[in-house]
């Protein structure tokens, strides 16, 4: 279902949180909300949810059509998986995913077998079957928050709201959650929101990227969109590893992908620049190249090919020219 | 044999173990081990004797049943008074989370002596309700106002640092999956409160069975009426029947015990659901 946000504004005491949110999420969406710790991402997640409120008349939450921006978090049928998954300790897995179904008023509960098969039905989709007697703390990190997935969509949710779904997991486990998650996804076709500060995680699962910075968002776009034509300075420096550099008598800053730096030999008539390589780092795909600018003493990280750096015979110490592939922006 | 033996990061098992047991035995268990002793003197027919009359069956339910109540009482409110003071931010906070541990600090003779001169018939209180015919000092009302007066910090205690640790994103998250503020008290709130609520009642109920300062002042102490155990324990003490006092004073601390294992044990049931 689609998701319309307002003109959103959040205040806490003097902190502004949000200032002026717009956006518009079209129906079965996968979108990241990414940004930096503060920058309002998971308050506003809360606010679609239900879990807070903008100030007072500063802004509307509107799903599929209706407006939801006073109606309480209980009403609305959002699906919220947080951020240390916040299950019901005392409760089996079983209990904690048929919670939703359980608390309902008893004209619209379903039967005793109904709610039991849909429990069941939604442990095998996210691969926790068997599970079922079992209590949150005796469960790994990765399966506590595939049960708090499978809570959120007992309630039939219009929207899936998660916050920081991998923040607490390790490395691993994350990739894996990850890939898993964007099929899911696939599969159910459910309007979702995550928010997330891993730029890699947001450009590698989201449909669409929403940055936000200091309360406001930066740019929205396709994951490729916001990595070849960044709005802003701030984006350009989140998505990626970028160089700021200025060019010998020309007063503007630069910015340029390690990507886009070529690496030439010193006596070429090509090189803008001239530059010392500090240090060399083949362990990869790339080769990592630390330079030092002559001209201007600025670092400047470039990657290049294997390939090139065997043929060139670079090694630590070695001076080279450098020229900048500068994107048209 | 070295490698064999299990390490621990904090050694000293044995040493702490044996400092336990000893201190236990000489503070707590030998001096009660005495009063056994003393009343073992009358034998079982004495016993019975001294501890089957009406005066001691009234006084008997009187207490116990009094007790129970008051900690019951204390169970409520103080699970109200800790749910305040532990969730809300308000001025004078501080102040009333002091004034909680007053019964704790007072002597309790001195809570006697002011909660009489309010209930007393010609009290602030007492001379309100006098026209209505309720009494409540040197009746059982006023022996339940002093103890739920000197258990109630150990309910507001207990349950506060629970309380404080509580996720707030539990409750956020069953108000998202659609339960009412109701429900999300009795499912997931309240089930994760019981195993502190049952030890602070307990603790506030054990308290109001021994307690003596107090309640002497406010009770009237009417034998078969108002008489509480612990008064006719020393009564008898005065009348220089220490074998009565020990045998009544086995027989508390025989029921007492029972009490305190059995819910001791409702507790281990109800923890072992919540952590397991």
């Amino acid at each position: 279902m689609s998701i319309i946000v307002k003109n959103l504004r959040r205040t806490f005491g003097t902190f502004q949180a949000l200032r002026g949110i717009h956006l518009e999420i079209a129906d079965t969406q996968l979108v990241a909300l990414l940004g930096p710790s503060g920058s309002g991402k998971t308050t506003l997640l809360r606010i679609i949810g239900g879990l807070d409120f903008p100030d007072a008349s500063h802004g509307n939450v509107v799903i599929n059509g209706e407006d939801v921006t006073d109606s309480p978090a209980a009403e609305r049928k959002a699906g919220f998986v947080f951020q240390h998954y916040a299950l019901f300790n005392h409760l089996s897995v079983f209990e904690n995913v048929a919670f939703g179904l359980d608390v309902r008023p008893p004209k619209t509960r379903p039967s005793k077998d109904a709610i039991r098969d849909r429990v069941l039905e939604l442990l095998r989709l996210v691969q926790l079957q068997g599970l079922e007697q079992r209590l949150p703390s005796e469960l790994s990190g990765g399966q506590r928050q595939r049960v708090a997935l499978a809570r959120a969509l007992a309630i039939d949710p219009k929207v899936l709201l998660l916050d920081e779904p991998f923040g607490a997991l390790d490395a691993k486990v994350r990739k894996d959650l990850r890939r898993w998650l964007r099929a899911f996804h696939q599969e159910i076709g459910v309007t979702t929101i995550f928010v997330t500060h891993d730029q890699q995680e947001a450009l590698e699962l989201a449909d669409v990227v929403v940055v936000m910075n200091q309360g406001q968002i930066e740019q929205i776009g396709s994951p490729q969109q916001l990595y070849d034509h960044p709005a802003t300075p701030f984006v350009y420096e989140f998505l990626g590893d970028v160089n700021k550099v200025r060019k010998p008598g020309r007063p503007e800053l630069f910015y340029v992908r390690p990507h886009e730096v070529s690496i030439l030999f010193a006596g070429d008539a090509k090189a803008e620049l001239h530059a010392k390589i500090e240090h060399l780092f083949a362990a990869g795909p790339s080769a990592r190249l630390t330079l030092r600018i002559q001209e201007s003493r600025e670092t400047l990280d470039a990657d290049i090919t294997r390939q090139q750096l065997e043929e060139m015979g670079l090694s630590e110490g070695d001076e080279v020219g450098v020229h900048l592939n500068l994107s048209p922006s | 044999m070295q490698a064999n033996k299990r390490r621990r990061i904090l050694p000293g098992f044995g040493l702490s173990l044996g400092f336990t047991v000893a201190y236990l035995g000489l503070v707590v268990l030998f001096p009660l081990l005495l009063v056994f002793v003393k009343a073992s003197g009358l034998g079982w027919r004495g016993f019975y004797e001294a501890l089957a009359t009406d005066r001691v069956w009234a006084a008997c339910r009187l207490t116990f049943g009094l007790s129970l109540l008051a900690g019951l009482l204390n169970g409520v409110f103080g699970l109200l008074i800790a749910w305040v003071l532990a969730r809300y931010q308000f001025p004078g906070r501080r102040f009333l989370d002091a004034s909680v541990d007053l019964p704790f600090a007072m002597p309790t003779a001195v809570a006697g002596i002011a909660l009489t001169t309010l209930y007393a018939p010609n009290g602030w209180i007492g001379s309100l309700l006098k026209p209505y015919g309720i009494k409540v000092a040197f009746a059982p009302a006023g022996i339940l106002i002093a103890l739920v007066f000197i258990g109630l910090p150990f309910v507001v205690r207990t349950l506060q640092p629970v309380l404080e640790d509580l996720e707030v994103a539990q409750e956020e998250a069953a108000a998202s999956l659609g339960a009412s503020r109701w429900k999300t008290f009795q499912r997931v709130v309240l089930p994760q409160l019981v195993p502190a609520l049952i030890t602070g009642t307990t603790l506030a109920f054990a308290r109001a069975v021994g307690e003596y300062g107090s309640v002497v002042f406010i009770a009237g102490n009417m034998p078969g009426k108002t008489e509480i155990l612990p008064l006719l324990i020393i009564t008898k003490l005065e009348q220089y029947d220490y074998p009565g006092a020990t045998a009544l004073a086995s027989m508390m601390l025989v029921v007492s015990f029972g009490l305190l294992l059995l819910i001791n044990y409702l507790q281990r049931k109800t923890l072992v659901r919540n952590q397991a």
